[in-house]
Protein backbone atom coordinates (compact mmCIF):
# COMPACT_ATOMS: atom_id res chain seq x y z
CA UNK A 1 0.00 0.00 0.00
CA UNK A 2 2.75 2.41 0.90
CA UNK A 3 5.36 3.45 -1.64
CA UNK A 4 8.90 2.76 -0.61
CA UNK A 5 10.98 5.87 -0.09
CA UNK A 6 13.94 6.45 2.13
CA UNK A 7 13.25 10.17 2.39
CA UNK A 8 9.85 9.62 3.93
CA UNK A 9 9.67 11.20 7.35
CA UNK A 10 5.95 10.81 7.94
CA UNK A 11 3.51 13.11 9.64
CA UNK A 12 4.50 11.84 13.07
CA UNK A 13 8.07 13.12 12.90
CA UNK A 14 9.77 15.21 15.60
CA UNK A 15 9.09 18.83 16.46
CA UNK A 16 5.39 18.90 15.66
CA UNK A 17 4.97 22.17 17.55
CA UNK A 18 7.69 23.89 15.53
CA UNK A 19 6.12 22.64 12.31
CA UNK A 20 2.70 23.87 13.37
CA UNK A 21 4.11 27.26 14.37
CA UNK A 22 5.90 27.55 11.02
CA UNK A 23 2.73 26.66 9.14
CA UNK A 24 0.68 29.15 11.15
CA UNK A 25 3.25 31.86 10.50
CA UNK A 26 3.14 31.07 6.80
CA UNK A 27 -0.65 31.22 6.75
CA UNK A 28 -0.63 34.60 8.53
CA UNK A 29 1.92 35.88 6.01
CA UNK A 30 -0.27 34.63 3.17
CA UNK A 31 -3.39 36.29 4.64
CA UNK A 32 -1.49 39.59 4.96
CA UNK A 33 -0.37 39.46 1.32
CA UNK A 34 -3.83 38.43 0.12
CA UNK A 35 -5.48 41.17 2.22
CA UNK A 36 -3.24 43.74 0.56
CA UNK A 37 -4.36 42.42 -2.81
CA UNK A 38 -7.99 42.41 -1.65
CA UNK A 39 -8.13 46.11 -0.85
CA UNK A 40 -6.21 47.36 -3.87
CA UNK A 41 -6.96 45.11 -6.83
CA UNK A 42 -9.22 46.40 -9.55
CA UNK A 43 -12.60 44.77 -9.68
CA UNK A 44 -13.37 42.14 -12.30
CA UNK A 45 -16.79 41.96 -14.04
CA UNK A 46 -17.12 38.35 -12.86
CA UNK A 47 -17.24 39.53 -9.26
CA UNK A 48 -20.40 41.50 -9.91
CA UNK A 49 -22.01 38.71 -11.91
CA UNK A 50 -21.34 36.10 -9.25
CA UNK A 51 -22.29 38.35 -6.32
CA UNK A 52 -25.69 39.01 -7.82
CA UNK A 53 -27.35 35.58 -7.38
CA UNK A 54 -25.93 35.34 -3.87
CA UNK A 55 -27.41 38.76 -3.08
CA UNK A 56 -30.86 37.72 -4.29
CA UNK A 57 -30.62 34.46 -2.40
CA UNK A 58 -29.67 36.27 0.80
CA UNK A 59 -32.33 38.99 0.54
CA UNK A 60 -35.28 37.47 -1.35
CA UNK A 61 -34.64 33.74 -1.27
CA UNK A 62 -34.49 33.44 -5.05
CA UNK A 63 -31.51 32.31 -7.07
CA UNK A 64 -31.72 34.85 -9.88
CA UNK A 65 -29.27 37.20 -11.62
CA UNK A 66 -30.49 40.63 -12.67
CA UNK A 67 -27.26 42.47 -13.42
CA UNK A 68 -26.86 41.06 -16.94
CA UNK A 69 -29.02 41.96 -19.93
CA UNK A 70 -30.05 38.58 -21.36
CA UNK A 71 -32.76 39.26 -23.93
CA UNK A 72 -32.19 37.25 -27.09
CA UNK A 73 -29.11 35.45 -25.76
CA UNK A 74 -28.38 32.02 -24.34
CA UNK A 75 -28.57 33.64 -20.91
CA UNK A 76 -32.30 34.29 -21.25
CA UNK A 77 -34.15 33.28 -18.10
CA UNK A 78 -31.28 34.37 -15.86
CA UNK A 79 -33.55 36.84 -14.10
CA UNK A 80 -35.55 33.85 -12.78
CA UNK A 81 -32.99 31.04 -12.45
CA UNK A 82 -29.18 31.17 -12.36
CA UNK A 83 -28.14 28.09 -14.29
CA UNK A 84 -25.11 29.31 -16.22
CA UNK A 85 -22.77 28.68 -13.28
CA UNK A 86 -22.72 25.81 -10.83
CA UNK A 87 -24.60 26.65 -7.65
CA UNK A 88 -22.37 26.02 -4.66
CA UNK A 89 -20.30 29.23 -4.82
CA UNK A 90 -23.25 31.68 -4.72
CA UNK A 91 -25.01 29.43 -2.20
CA UNK A 92 -21.95 29.65 0.07
CA UNK A 93 -21.74 33.42 -0.44
CA UNK A 94 -25.36 34.14 0.51
CA UNK A 95 -25.06 33.49 4.29
CA UNK A 96 -21.82 35.51 4.34
CA UNK A 97 -23.64 38.48 2.82
CA UNK A 98 -26.31 38.17 5.50
CA UNK A 99 -23.73 37.90 8.27
CA UNK A 100 -21.14 40.46 7.19
CA UNK A 101 -23.06 42.68 4.79
CA UNK A 102 -23.10 42.89 1.02
CA UNK A 103 -19.73 44.15 -0.16
CA UNK A 104 -16.81 43.39 -2.39
CA UNK A 105 -14.69 42.88 0.72
CA UNK A 106 -17.01 40.21 2.08
CA UNK A 107 -16.88 38.39 -1.21
CA UNK A 108 -13.11 38.59 -1.54
CA UNK A 109 -12.53 37.70 2.12
CA UNK A 110 -14.28 34.40 1.48
CA UNK A 111 -11.75 33.71 -1.28
CA UNK A 112 -8.93 34.39 1.19
CA UNK A 113 -10.50 31.88 3.56
CA UNK A 114 -10.54 29.31 0.75
CA UNK A 115 -6.94 30.24 -0.07
CA UNK A 116 -5.95 29.38 3.51
CA UNK A 117 -7.80 26.06 3.21
CA UNK A 118 -6.08 25.32 -0.12
CA UNK A 119 -2.65 26.15 1.27
CA UNK A 120 -3.22 23.97 4.35
CA UNK A 121 -4.54 21.11 2.22
CA UNK A 122 -1.51 21.24 -0.08
CA UNK A 123 0.79 21.30 2.96
CA UNK A 124 -0.94 18.24 4.44
CA UNK A 125 -0.94 16.45 1.10
CA UNK A 126 2.83 16.94 0.82
CA UNK A 127 3.31 16.01 4.48
CA UNK A 128 1.56 12.71 3.84
CA UNK A 129 4.60 11.79 1.73
CA UNK A 130 7.58 13.61 3.15
CA UNK A 131 9.02 15.71 5.97
CA UNK A 132 8.11 19.25 6.97
CA UNK A 133 10.97 21.00 5.15
CA UNK A 134 9.78 20.36 1.60
CA UNK A 135 6.16 20.88 2.64
CA UNK A 136 6.94 24.29 4.12
CA UNK A 137 9.09 25.31 1.17
CA UNK A 138 6.36 24.33 -1.32
CA UNK A 139 3.77 26.18 0.77
CA UNK A 140 6.01 29.25 0.88
CA UNK A 141 6.42 29.20 -2.91
CA UNK A 142 2.67 28.90 -3.27
CA UNK A 143 1.78 31.51 -0.64
CA UNK A 144 3.90 34.13 -2.40
CA UNK A 145 2.82 33.22 -5.91
CA UNK A 146 1.28 36.16 -7.77
CA UNK A 147 -1.44 34.12 -9.47
CA UNK A 148 -2.33 32.19 -6.33
CA UNK A 149 -2.62 35.46 -4.37
CA UNK A 150 -4.83 36.99 -7.05
CA UNK A 151 -7.01 33.87 -7.01
CA UNK A 152 -7.32 34.21 -3.24
CA UNK A 153 -8.36 37.85 -3.46
CA UNK A 154 -10.85 37.69 -6.30
CA UNK A 155 -14.57 37.10 -5.95
CA UNK A 156 -14.65 34.04 -8.16
CA UNK A 157 -15.23 30.38 -7.38
CA UNK A 158 -11.82 29.11 -8.54
CA UNK A 159 -10.10 29.23 -5.16
CA UNK A 160 -13.06 27.58 -3.43
CA UNK A 161 -13.04 24.83 -6.04
CA UNK A 162 -9.27 24.32 -5.77
CA UNK A 163 -9.41 24.34 -1.95
CA UNK A 164 -12.14 21.70 -1.88
CA UNK A 165 -10.32 19.65 -4.52
CA UNK A 166 -6.97 19.60 -2.73
CA UNK A 167 -8.73 19.05 0.60
CA UNK A 168 -10.35 15.95 -0.87
CA UNK A 169 -6.96 14.61 -1.97
CA UNK A 170 -5.39 15.45 1.41
CA UNK A 171 -8.24 13.82 3.36
CA UNK A 172 -7.85 10.66 1.32
CA UNK A 173 -4.07 10.45 1.77
CA UNK A 174 -4.25 11.15 5.50
CA UNK A 175 -7.11 8.78 6.35
CA UNK A 176 -6.60 5.88 3.96
CA UNK A 177 -4.38 3.89 6.32
CA UNK A 178 -6.65 4.34 9.33
CA UNK A 179 -9.87 3.46 7.58
CA UNK A 180 -10.17 3.14 3.83
CA UNK A 181 -14.00 3.32 3.72
CA UNK A 182 -13.97 6.51 5.81
CA UNK A 183 -11.26 7.98 3.59
CA UNK A 184 -13.28 7.17 0.46
CA UNK A 185 -16.53 8.59 1.82
CA UNK A 186 -15.07 11.82 3.22
CA UNK A 187 -12.72 12.57 0.32
CA UNK A 188 -15.43 12.02 -2.28
CA UNK A 189 -17.84 14.17 -0.25
CA UNK A 190 -15.38 17.07 -0.37
CA UNK A 191 -14.58 16.50 -4.05
CA UNK A 192 -18.31 16.32 -4.87
CA UNK A 193 -18.62 19.77 -3.32
CA UNK A 194 -15.75 20.93 -5.57
CA UNK A 195 -17.59 19.52 -8.60
CA UNK A 196 -20.70 21.52 -7.64
CA UNK A 197 -18.61 24.68 -7.28
CA UNK A 198 -16.98 24.76 -10.72
CA UNK A 199 -16.48 22.23 -13.54
CA UNK A 200 -12.74 22.23 -12.73
CA UNK A 201 -13.72 20.14 -9.70
CA UNK A 202 -13.56 17.25 -12.16
CA UNK A 203 -9.77 17.65 -12.03
CA UNK A 204 -9.84 16.74 -8.33
CA UNK A 205 -12.20 13.83 -9.06
CA UNK A 206 -9.74 12.52 -11.65
CA UNK A 207 -6.89 13.06 -9.21
CA UNK A 208 -8.69 11.21 -6.44
CA UNK A 209 -9.44 8.24 -8.68
CA UNK A 210 -5.78 8.26 -9.72
CA UNK A 211 -4.66 8.18 -6.07
CA UNK A 212 -7.08 5.37 -5.27
CA UNK A 213 -5.77 3.38 -8.23
CA UNK A 214 -2.14 4.20 -7.45
CA UNK A 215 -2.16 3.41 -3.72
CA UNK A 216 -5.13 1.16 -2.98
CA UNK A 217 -5.63 -1.22 -5.86
CA UNK A 218 -5.11 -4.23 -3.60
CA UNK A 219 -7.49 -3.43 -0.73
CA UNK A 220 -10.14 -2.06 -3.12
CA UNK A 221 -13.51 -3.82 -2.86
CA UNK A 222 -16.51 -3.14 -5.07
CA UNK A 223 -18.49 -2.61 -1.87
CA UNK A 224 -16.65 0.73 -1.60
CA UNK A 225 -18.19 2.00 -4.83
CA UNK A 226 -21.51 3.09 -3.25
CA UNK A 227 -19.52 5.01 -0.61
CA UNK A 228 -17.67 6.88 -3.35
CA UNK A 229 -20.79 7.47 -5.44
CA UNK A 230 -23.14 8.50 -2.61
CA UNK A 231 -21.96 12.15 -2.26
CA UNK A 232 -22.27 12.71 -6.02
CA UNK A 233 -25.74 11.17 -6.07
CA UNK A 234 -26.93 13.42 -3.24
CA UNK A 235 -25.39 16.51 -4.85
CA UNK A 236 -26.77 15.68 -8.28
CA UNK A 237 -30.24 14.97 -6.85
CA UNK A 238 -30.37 18.42 -5.22
CA UNK A 239 -29.03 20.07 -8.36
CA UNK A 240 -31.46 18.16 -10.59
CA UNK A 241 -34.41 19.27 -8.45
CA UNK A 242 -33.40 22.89 -9.05
CA UNK A 243 -32.69 22.28 -12.76
CA UNK A 244 -36.14 20.77 -13.30
CA UNK A 245 -37.81 24.04 -12.28
CA UNK A 246 -37.00 25.35 -15.77
CA UNK A 247 -35.34 22.58 -17.75
CA UNK A 248 -35.12 24.38 -21.16
CA UNK A 249 -33.48 27.38 -19.52
CA UNK A 250 -31.09 25.07 -17.64
CA UNK A 251 -29.96 23.37 -20.87
CA UNK A 252 -29.67 26.67 -22.77
CA UNK A 253 -27.69 28.50 -20.09
CA UNK A 254 -25.36 25.66 -19.18
CA UNK A 255 -24.62 24.63 -22.77
CA UNK A 256 -24.18 28.29 -23.73
CA UNK A 257 -21.61 28.73 -21.00
CA UNK A 258 -19.50 25.79 -22.21
CA UNK A 259 -17.58 28.28 -24.32
CA UNK A 260 -19.16 31.20 -22.50
CA UNK A 261 -18.71 34.93 -22.72
CA UNK A 262 -14.92 34.59 -22.75
CA UNK A 263 -15.14 32.28 -25.75
CA UNK A 264 -17.32 34.76 -27.63
CA UNK A 265 -14.87 37.55 -26.86
CA UNK A 266 -11.77 35.58 -27.84
CA UNK A 267 -13.31 33.68 -30.76
CA UNK A 268 -12.33 30.31 -29.31
CA UNK A 269 -14.20 27.32 -27.92
CA UNK A 270 -13.77 25.39 -24.70
CA UNK A 271 -13.12 22.01 -26.38
CA UNK A 272 -11.20 23.31 -29.41
CA UNK A 273 -8.10 21.57 -28.05
CA UNK A 274 -9.55 18.17 -28.84
CA UNK A 275 -9.68 19.00 -32.55
CA UNK A 276 -6.31 20.78 -32.69
CA UNK A 277 -4.20 19.33 -29.85
CA UNK A 278 -0.82 20.69 -30.98
CA UNK A 279 -2.10 24.20 -31.48
CA UNK A 280 -3.79 23.88 -28.13
CA UNK A 281 -0.53 22.72 -26.50
CA UNK A 282 1.29 25.72 -27.89
CA UNK A 283 -1.46 28.07 -26.68
CA UNK A 284 -1.53 26.33 -23.31
CA UNK A 285 2.13 26.99 -22.52
CA UNK A 286 2.26 30.41 -24.14
CA UNK A 287 -1.03 31.96 -23.06
CA UNK A 288 -1.82 30.27 -19.77
CA UNK A 289 1.75 30.18 -18.49
CA UNK A 290 4.43 32.23 -20.30
CA UNK A 291 2.43 35.38 -20.96
CA UNK A 292 0.69 35.06 -17.58
CA UNK A 293 3.96 34.89 -15.69
CA UNK A 294 6.28 37.01 -17.78
CA UNK A 295 4.05 39.20 -19.92
CA UNK A 296 4.31 39.35 -23.65
CA UNK A 297 7.58 41.21 -24.11
CA UNK A 298 10.93 41.97 -22.54
CA UNK A 299 9.59 45.38 -21.54
CA UNK A 300 7.16 43.71 -19.15
CA UNK A 301 7.84 44.55 -15.49
CA UNK A 302 7.24 40.89 -14.72
CA UNK A 303 10.14 39.57 -16.85
CA UNK A 304 12.08 38.29 -13.82
CA UNK A 305 9.23 35.82 -13.22
CA UNK A 306 10.79 33.73 -15.96
CA UNK A 307 12.90 32.27 -13.13
CA UNK A 308 9.75 31.24 -11.24
CA UNK A 309 8.26 29.58 -14.30
CA UNK A 310 11.57 27.81 -14.94
CA UNK A 311 11.45 26.58 -11.34
CA UNK A 312 7.93 25.20 -11.76
CA UNK A 313 8.44 23.52 -15.12
CA UNK A 314 12.01 22.60 -14.22
CA UNK A 315 10.72 20.79 -11.13
CA UNK A 316 8.47 18.65 -13.29
CA UNK A 317 11.25 18.07 -15.86
CA UNK A 318 13.80 17.09 -13.24
CA UNK A 319 11.28 14.78 -11.59
CA UNK A 320 10.91 13.06 -14.95
CA UNK A 321 14.59 12.78 -15.81
CA UNK A 322 16.51 12.48 -12.53
CA UNK A 323 16.01 9.08 -10.95
CA UNK A 324 16.80 10.28 -7.42
CA UNK A 325 14.05 12.86 -7.61
CA UNK A 326 11.67 10.60 -9.50
CA UNK A 327 11.90 7.87 -6.84
CA UNK A 328 11.02 10.27 -4.05
CA UNK A 329 7.53 9.52 -2.64
CA UNK A 330 6.48 13.10 -3.26
CA UNK A 331 7.37 12.91 -6.95
CA UNK A 332 5.61 9.56 -7.24
CA UNK A 333 2.47 11.21 -5.91
CA UNK A 334 2.67 14.63 -7.56
CA UNK A 335 4.13 13.83 -10.98
CA UNK A 336 1.10 11.78 -12.16
CA UNK A 337 -1.24 14.37 -10.63
CA UNK A 338 0.58 17.20 -12.43
CA UNK A 339 0.46 15.31 -15.72
CA UNK A 340 -3.26 14.64 -15.30
CA UNK A 341 -4.17 18.23 -14.42
CA UNK A 342 -1.94 19.70 -17.14
CA UNK A 343 -3.22 17.42 -19.90
CA UNK A 344 -6.85 17.93 -18.84
CA UNK A 345 -6.52 21.71 -19.00
CA UNK A 346 -4.52 21.53 -22.23
CA UNK A 347 -7.12 19.46 -24.08
CA UNK A 348 -10.40 20.41 -22.40
CA UNK A 349 -9.96 24.10 -21.62
CA UNK A 350 -9.54 25.83 -24.95
CA UNK A 351 -10.08 29.34 -23.61
CA UNK A 352 -6.72 29.19 -21.77
CA UNK A 353 -8.00 31.26 -18.88
CA UNK A 354 -5.38 32.13 -16.27
CA UNK A 355 -7.85 31.88 -13.42
CA UNK A 356 -7.52 28.09 -13.61
CA UNK A 357 -3.83 28.27 -12.71
CA UNK A 358 -4.81 27.84 -9.05
CA UNK A 359 -5.38 24.16 -9.83
CA UNK A 360 -1.93 23.44 -11.28
CA UNK A 361 0.28 25.89 -9.36
CA UNK A 362 0.26 23.87 -6.10
CA UNK A 363 1.46 20.81 -8.01
CA UNK A 364 4.22 22.70 -9.83
CA UNK A 365 5.24 24.43 -6.58
CA UNK A 366 5.59 21.07 -4.83
CA UNK A 367 7.77 19.68 -7.62
CA UNK A 368 9.81 22.89 -7.69
CA UNK A 369 10.35 22.65 -3.92
CA UNK A 370 11.38 19.02 -4.27
CA UNK A 371 13.87 19.98 -6.97
CA UNK A 372 15.48 22.68 -4.83
CA UNK A 373 15.52 20.40 -1.79
CA UNK A 374 17.03 17.43 -3.60
CA UNK A 375 19.72 19.21 -5.61
CA UNK A 376 20.88 21.25 -2.63
CA UNK A 377 21.03 18.36 -0.19
CA UNK A 378 23.97 18.88 2.18
CA UNK A 379 24.56 22.42 0.82
CA UNK A 380 22.66 24.70 3.08
CA UNK A 381 24.05 27.91 1.56
CA UNK A 382 22.96 26.88 -1.95
CA UNK A 383 19.48 26.02 -0.66
CA UNK A 384 19.05 29.31 1.16
CA UNK A 385 20.37 31.23 -1.87
CA UNK A 386 17.97 29.50 -4.26
CA UNK A 387 14.98 30.24 -2.03
CA UNK A 388 16.13 33.81 -1.44
CA UNK A 389 16.41 34.48 -5.19
CA UNK A 390 12.87 33.22 -5.74
CA UNK A 391 11.51 35.31 -2.86
CA UNK A 392 13.33 38.43 -4.08
CA UNK A 393 11.74 38.04 -7.49
CA UNK A 394 8.37 37.60 -5.79
CA UNK A 395 8.91 40.68 -3.63
CA UNK A 396 9.75 42.67 -6.75
CA UNK A 397 6.39 41.80 -8.24
CA UNK A 398 4.37 42.41 -5.08
CA UNK A 399 3.95 46.18 -5.60
CA UNK A 400 2.34 45.41 -8.95
CA UNK A 401 -0.14 43.16 -7.15
CA UNK A 402 -1.12 45.55 -4.44
CA UNK A 403 -0.35 48.95 -5.90
CA UNK A 404 -3.53 49.59 -7.87
CA UNK A 405 -6.40 51.92 -7.25
CA UNK A 406 -9.30 50.53 -5.33
CA UNK A 407 -12.59 50.63 -7.18
CA UNK A 408 -15.89 49.30 -5.92
CA UNK A 409 -18.12 48.14 -8.77
CA UNK A 410 -21.46 49.81 -9.33
CA UNK A 411 -23.35 46.71 -8.37
CA UNK A 412 -22.05 46.83 -4.81
CA UNK A 413 -22.57 50.59 -4.44
CA UNK A 414 -26.11 50.55 -5.76
CA UNK A 415 -27.16 47.45 -3.90
CA UNK A 416 -25.98 49.03 -0.70
CA UNK A 417 -27.91 52.23 -1.22
CA UNK A 418 -31.08 50.82 -2.72
CA UNK A 419 -32.15 47.20 -2.61
CA UNK A 420 -33.68 47.19 -6.05
CA UNK A 421 -33.59 44.37 -8.55
CA UNK A 422 -33.23 46.55 -11.60
CA UNK A 423 -30.68 45.78 -14.26
CA UNK A 424 -27.36 47.24 -13.19
CA UNK A 425 -24.32 48.07 -15.19
CA UNK A 426 -20.85 47.05 -14.05
CA UNK B 1 13.93 4.70 -21.70
CA UNK B 2 16.11 7.56 -20.48
CA UNK B 3 16.81 8.59 -24.07
CA UNK B 4 13.11 8.39 -24.93
CA UNK B 5 12.22 10.67 -22.01
CA UNK B 6 14.92 13.18 -22.87
CA UNK B 7 14.09 13.13 -26.58
CA UNK B 8 10.39 13.61 -25.91
CA UNK B 9 11.09 16.59 -23.70
CA UNK B 10 13.55 18.18 -26.11
CA UNK B 11 11.08 17.73 -28.97
CA UNK B 12 8.32 19.40 -27.00
CA UNK B 13 10.58 22.34 -26.12
CA UNK B 14 11.67 22.71 -29.77
CA UNK B 15 8.03 22.58 -30.80
CA UNK B 16 7.29 25.26 -28.27
CA UNK B 17 10.11 27.47 -29.53
CA UNK B 18 9.09 27.13 -33.16
CA UNK B 19 5.35 27.47 -32.92
CA UNK B 20 4.62 30.71 -31.15
CA UNK B 21 2.44 32.30 -33.78
CA UNK B 22 -0.91 31.09 -32.50
CA UNK B 23 -3.44 32.62 -30.19
CA UNK B 24 -4.44 36.14 -29.43
CA UNK B 25 -1.70 38.52 -30.64
CA UNK B 26 -2.41 40.92 -27.81
CA UNK B 27 -1.26 38.38 -25.22
CA UNK B 28 0.97 35.99 -27.17
CA UNK B 29 4.54 36.37 -25.88
CA UNK B 30 7.35 37.53 -28.14
CA UNK B 31 9.27 34.77 -29.97
CA UNK B 32 12.48 35.59 -28.13
CA UNK B 33 10.77 35.07 -24.76
CA UNK B 34 9.42 31.71 -25.82
CA UNK B 35 12.79 30.72 -27.27
CA UNK B 36 14.50 31.64 -23.99
CA UNK B 37 12.02 29.54 -22.02
CA UNK B 38 12.56 26.63 -24.38
CA UNK B 39 16.33 26.99 -24.12
CA UNK B 40 16.14 27.19 -20.33
CA UNK B 41 13.99 24.09 -20.10
CA UNK B 42 16.29 22.23 -22.49
CA UNK B 43 19.26 23.18 -20.34
CA UNK B 44 17.56 21.99 -17.17
CA UNK B 45 16.54 18.76 -18.91
CA UNK B 46 20.07 18.03 -20.12
CA UNK B 47 21.62 18.75 -16.70
CA UNK B 48 19.06 16.50 -15.00
CA UNK B 49 19.68 13.76 -17.53
CA UNK B 50 23.46 13.95 -17.15
CA UNK B 51 23.10 13.99 -13.37
CA UNK B 52 20.98 10.87 -13.61
CA UNK B 53 23.60 9.07 -15.74
CA UNK B 54 26.39 9.74 -13.25
CA UNK B 55 24.64 7.84 -10.47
Amino acid sequence: MEPAGEQRAGPQSKQPRTDLAALLGLLIFFVALAAGTLVTRLVAPNEGWFADPAFHLATRGVFSTTSIETTGTWLEGLNRHTYWILPLYPVAQAPLFRLFGFSLYTMRSASIFWGVIALTAVYLLIRSQTGPGIALLASLLLATDFHFLVGAATGRMDMMCAALGFSGLAVYMLLRQRSLPTAILLSHTVVAAACLTHPCGVLALGGLVLLMFRFDRQPWRWQFLPLAALPYMIGLAGYAAYALEDWPSFVRQLSGNVSGLAGEAAGTTRFGGLLHPWTSFSREVQLRYISAFIGKSWRSPYRAEIVVLLLYWGGATVALLDRRVRCHPLARLFLPLTALYFVALWLFEGLKLRVYLVHTLPLFAALGALWIWNWTEGRKFARVTAVAVILCIRAWRLPTVTGRTSITPNIFLRRRSCRSTAILDL
Amino acid sequence: MRFVRLAALLCSFCFLALSNDSGNPTVTPEPSLVALMAAGMTGIGVVAWRRNRKK
